[in-house]
């Protein structure tokens, strides 16, 4: 099998060993299933570098044929199983997925309740997150964005804090909502590309195939399609999009989430699982609807725009820290939304940029603040304060990490910042004018949060706490030096972007 | 040597890291040696610098290395030593390791002794990147590195409240200019392909800027005004010049170094380093010499009456930041850059001797000082060569930097900024006297702090006596003595060999300012040394304008209350909507699903007389529907 399958396996063969193997304590648990996550880090790591260099398609791919319905289109048979492989764009966000798993991993307090079901469910997630990157067919794509759905479910509602499992309900309903929409806007695209409006002939061959449908995609001189199916298409997408990646108005998920959830599952799912929309949206809409992704992209700026001024005022409003970065974290996918409506190289790179800087700040974010309430027991900023004398080096980190959520440069947050602007500027000027806004507004909240947790004098429940662990040093040190390494030397993960950047322009660009 | 200019900064970067490894308990002695000590080889290898770069005008100086692919386009970094950052280069380095000097005593003892020393390493070699960046994409990278270090140092006492607002109010305030200048810098690369100085200029001079959606002479235009409200915003100039003041709340080497010698001029530097983008637009020098003169009129009016050292010092410094924008704004390009570099050493001084007097007497209130000259002579003398340097005293250096920009003003045809100019002077002269004879004459007001005063030891001596001797000749490095050599230097940037205004020596013009400069410190005298009438009478009589000044033109009231409170207002509108608006819509429907599930159970009740009546109602609605489509009522 190639390397990408196994990339998605591992975690998945943690999983299954969690559950039939007996006896398995607290540490056995974790150790496994880090285990698991580990080997998919270094497989991601082997395929970045040995990235064929200027491959702009997949590479690595494994399929597994599992089963053949007959004669569904045209007498032709539809071939089901699980296909996986990576390109420019997906091998960076499957790496930072096992980066960052692996680190809430190490990361998780020791003393959790049912360790076993914890580490099953979490390598769960983490394989299909993975799969959900990898996934090269619709079907295994479908399959991996279920998997997230549930796990992430399950560890919000048994792992959370009291009131959790009315949050892990309304994060169900709504994400089940958005797989609904986008799984009807999947194979509607497969049947548009593929079997209806085939290059090949009216009666092509209808597939799943993630590269086939680019590739039709990709020889489709526009019209074939009819332009209302594929408008129509694409706002099916977006919708499902939307509440995927929580975009305001479709958010209110977000915040309820990351309030109940506990600190290692607020990272994945702030990291990693609010990432899967912008990915669809790169992946499918601007892959396989290029045209409609430029005929609507007023609209996507408009709405990048409303999602950076509202997260960001929303942030400011906020009196408890994970609420602070959940909205945050809608403030910058909504720049992701403006980079990705210019059509452009910058503001699509910028828009990869700034799904990875986001995914590595918002989960030490949230790293560094369970810290600070697994001493304190609050995360109100009202109740904080003056941390920096008992704990400098995690108010140091946090000041980092805030100083990268507002795009400081020499961090991951500028170099995306100023990419998707670049963008941004080039085809919709006045909406990005209003957009800077978030620059100015990202300032205020996260320092007012900063001020409120660590300047000022000591509160009385910060009294005589002691500074960062062993335990909480690792994911700490390493999240920032990421954060750090790609705002210093973007070409990191620039070369591999740049090559999925020229893929997606080759189409009607 | 030019080559080799990546060096000067990395020195201190060198000694920032050695720091951290160091920890936070490393020893006083060592962590000040080892930054005085590297920075001083910084400054001994610009000096070297300095003088390659005027030797060979036209060599290479220029050194460049890939950074990123974006689509077609590359960000490149690297360094580039012009006249003007070879001089920048000079001055912050000599600067700096005065100030590592005086820490070491001003800092003696400071629980966090060693992490100071951190950040300020941080800041000198921020700085001295910023100054040799290739192009404005790496500047405003170091730009912003600057600002944070001087966020953490004006939050250095991040216990005090107040400190840890100022530092806040720093931070965002620089930002909003930084916006806009990150706008600009974007917009540039956009109509040239480029981040170079040298692409954009000669866009500039060819007329080939433009943006899909704007004209060459749009883009220019506009583009000047945005990157100049960073400078706005980083040389604290009006209207985003209220952070300044506030900033006095970090350590006062910090406000020596950072907020008055440095990291404020940067401002003054950006639109002098890009010079030839302003000048191709009449809007936007207009409208830099207007912010710089109004800044200057505006903040000496304020430091009439401020009580606090530290604040009329600060006020002070808008207000010759303000004269360098003026200069720039009316095209006296050497000499905005000349008076940045005299006014460093100056300010620095004074900045240094305020210090001195604060350690010494642990307040910076001037009515709980006087009469330390009989303990403090060498802070009295140093600090009195700084304040004649700034109220333009012939021949202290602020006299000579000063009175060519006011002659620049008025030969470039504009009277009325002169007039400006000339006002806030004779403000200028007066309240640094009033500083001077309220701490250093008279009487002491508070018997007590008078009895703890002291001088401090070598290390802050040493830094206050350097200064002092620059503050006192700086200003012949452009003078008939040496045919104004420095004029002639940073010329050698511009390939006419000149840029803008050239100053025509006028005798008049000079002895009516120094007449000026004697006459406010003449009424300074009047009021606080000898006192011929009472201050406190005088502030009586003109309470309405004694109240305007003292308050600050109530900026900070106004910006609190429209600014701040209406971003507060919209973000509690947008919390409201989000919780009980879009949230409530989506319990409504949840509630109604909910609703109708309980409905729909009931249905569920096995018998056979609910289906068909459920069905025929069923049908019933269909009949409807189909009667009224037909019929085209629907």
């Amino acid at each position: 099998m190639s390397l990408s399958f196994w990339l998605v396996a591992a975690p998945l063969i943690a999983a299954v060993l969690l559950l039939v193997l007996p006896k398995m304590g607290g540490a056995a648990s974790r150790g496994l299933a880090i285990v698991g996550t580990l080997v998919s880090l270094v497989l991601a790591i082997v395929m970045w570098l040995s990235f064929p260099s200027g491959s702009t398609g997949f590479e690595f791919i494994g399929k597994i044929h599992w089963f053949t319905l007959p004669a569904m289109w045209h007498g032709t048979d539809l071939s089901v199983g699980l296909s996986f492989g990576v390109d420019g764009l997906s091998l960076p966000l499957a790496a930072m997925t096992a980066f960052i798993s692996v680190l809430a991993m190490a990361g998780a307090k020791r003393d959790i309740d049912r360790p076993r079901l914890y580490y099953f469910w979490l390598s769960m997630v983490t394989a299909g997150l993975l799969g959900v990157f990898a996934a090269l067919d619709l079907f295994t794509f479908l399959v991996a964005l279920e998997v997230t759905l549930f796990g992430s479910f399950f560890l919000i509602q048994l792992f959370g804090r009291p009131g959790s499992p009315k949050a892990a309900i309304k994060f169900l309903i709504y994400r089940g909502f958005a797989t609904v929409a986008m799984l009807v806007a999947l194979v509607g695209i497969a049947y548009g590309l593929t079997g209806a409006y085939s290059h090949s002939g009216i009666s092509g061959n209808l597939s799943f195939s993630i590269p086939t449908m680019l590739n039709e995609a990709h020889h489709l001189s526009s019209g074939i399609l009819p332009a209302g199916v594929a408008g129509a298409l694409l706002l099916v997408l977006l919708l499902g999009v939307f509440i995927e990646e929580a975009f305001v108005p479709f958010h209110t998920w977000l915040p309820t989430t990351h309030e109940y959830a506990d600190t290692p599952t607020n990272m994945v799912i702030g990291g990693l699982l609010t990432k899967t929309g912008a990915y669809v949206l790169l992946r499918f809409g601007v892959g396989m609807l290029p045209a409609q992704i430029q005929h609507y992209g007023m609209l996507i700026a408009v709405f990048g725009v409303i999602n950076i001024l509202y997260g960001a005022f929303a942030a400011w409003a906020q009196k408890d820290w994970r609420r602070l970065i959940a909205f945050g974290g809608i403030s910058h996918m909504g720049l992701v939304l403006l980079g990705i409506a210019s059509f452009s190289a910058a503001g699509l790179q910028g828009a990869m940029f700034m799904i990875v800087s986001s995914g590595l700040l918002t989960a030490l974010l949230f790293f560094l603040t369970g810290a600070i309430e697994d001493r304190t027991n609050t995360v109100q900023l009202k109740d904080l304060g003056g941390l920096s004398k008992a704990m400098p080096m995690i108010s140091g980190f946090l000041l980092v990490a805030a100083l990268g959520s507002l795009g400081l440069p020499l961090t991951s947050g500028f170099i995306s910042e100023i990419q998707a602007f670049i963008g941004g500027f080039t085809a919709y000027p006045a909406a990005s004018f209003v957009g800077l806004g978030g620059l100015i507004l990202s300032a205020v909240y996260l320092l007012y949060a900063i001020q409120k947790t660590t300047f000022g004098p000591t509160a009385k429940l910060a009294e005589g706490l002691s500074d960062a662990t062993a335990r909480e040093y690792l994911p700490t040190i390493l999240l920032t030096a990421f954060v750090l390494l790609i705002g210093i030397y973007p070409n990191l993960i620039g070369h591999l972007f740049g090559l999925s950047v020229q893929g997606l322009l080759g189409i009607g660009g | 040597m030019v080559q080799y200019a990546w060096l000067v900064p990395f020195l201190p970067l060198v000694a920032y890291v050695f720091l951290l490894v160091l920890g936070r308990k490393a020893a006083e002695g060592l962590v000040a040696g080892v930054s005085v000590i590297l920075t001083a080889v910084s400054f001994v290898l610009s000096l070297f610098i300095f003088q390659a770069v005027g030797n060979n005008p036209h060599g290479n100086n220029t050194y460049v290395f890939h950074w990123l692919t974006v689509g077609n386009r590359v960000f490149d970094v690297g360094f580039q030593v012009t006249h003007l950052n070879a001089l920048m280069l000079v001055v912050v380095t000599l600067v700096s390791t005065l100030v590592f000097l005086f820490s070491k005593g001003y800092m003696h003892k400071d629980d966090r002794f060693p992490v100071f020393y951190q950040y300020l390493n941080l800041f000198v070699f921020s700085m001295l990147a910023l100054v040799i960046s290739l192009n404005l994409l790496q500047l405003y990278i170091f730009w912003e590195m600057v600002g944070l270090c001087s966020y953490l140092l004006v939050g250095f006492w991040y216990f005090k409240p107040e400190a840890a607002l100022a530092a806040k109010k720093s931070f965002i305030v620089t930002r909003i200019g930084d916006t806009g200048m990150f706008a600009g810098i974007v917009l540039l690369f956009l109509a040239t392909g480029s981040f170079d100085y040298s692409t954009i200029f000669s866009a500039v001079a060819h007329g080939t800027l433009h943006i899909g959606w704007l004209s060459n002479n749009g883009v220019i235009t506009l583009t000047a005004l945005l990157i100049f409200a960073g400078a706005v915003g980083k040389s604290a100039q009006f209207p985003l010049h209220v952070w300044l003041p506030d900033a006095m709340e970090g350590p006062t080497p910090v406000s020596a170094l950072i907020h008055a010698a440095t990291m404020v001029a940067a401002g003054v530097y950006l639109v002098a380093r890009t010079f030839p983008l302003f000048q191709a637009s009449t809007g936007a020098t207009t409208t830099v010499a207007w912010i710089g003169a109004i800044t200057a009129l505006m903040a000496s009016l304020i430091a009439l009456t401020q009580r606090d050292i530290k604040r009329v010092i600060a006020y002070s410094t808008m207000s010759q930041l303000g004269y360098m924008m003026m200069a720039l704004g009316v095209g006296a390009y050497a000499y905005g850059i000349f008076h940045l570099m005299t006014h460093a050493f100056f300010k620095a001084l004074l900045f240094l001797a305020a210090g001195s007097v604060i350690h010494a007497v642990d307040t910076q209130d001037l009515f709980e000082m006087g009469g330390l000259r009989k303990k403090m002579p060498v802070t009295t003398y140093t600090f009195l060569a700084g304040a004649l340097a700034l109220a333009g005293i012939v021949p202290f250096a602020g006299f000579w930097s000063k009175d060519d920009i006011l002659s620049a003003t008025l030969q470039s045809g504009h009277p009325v900024l002169y007039w400006f100019g000339l006002i806030a002077a004779f403000c200028t002269a007066f309240y640094i006297f009033r500083v001077f004879f309220l701490t250093f004459t008279g009487k002491p007001r508070v018997e007590e702090k008078y009895e703890h005063a002291h001088e401090g030891s070598w290390v802050m001596k040493l830094p206050l006596v350097v200064l002092a001797v620059f503050a006192t000749i700086a200003g012949f490095f452009n003078s008939p003595v040496n045919h104004y050599g420095l004029e002639r230097y940073l010329f050698a940037d511009f390939a006419s060999g000149t840029a803008g205004v050239v100053v025509k020596e006028n005798v008049g013009l000079m002895a009516f300012s120094v007449a000026v400069g004697l006459l406010g410190i003449l009424l300074a005298a009047l009021m606080y040394w000898r006192p011929a009438f009472g201050g406190e009478k005088l502030s009586k009589a003109l309470s309405i304008p004694y109240i305007i000044s003292f308050r600050k033109f109530f900026f900070d009231e106004i910006y609190t209350f429209v600014i701040v409170g209406g971003g507060k207002v919209i973000a509690a509108i947008v919390d409201f909507v989000d919780r009980y608006i879009i949230d409530g819509i989506v319990s409504l429907l949840s509630w109604i699903g909910s609703v109708f599930g309980t409905m729909l159970k009931y249905t569920q009740d096995g018998q056979v007389q609910t289906y068909s009546a459920i069905a025929a109602f069923g049908v019933l609605i269909f009949i409807a529907i189909a009667v009224f489509t037909v019929g085209g009522v629907l």
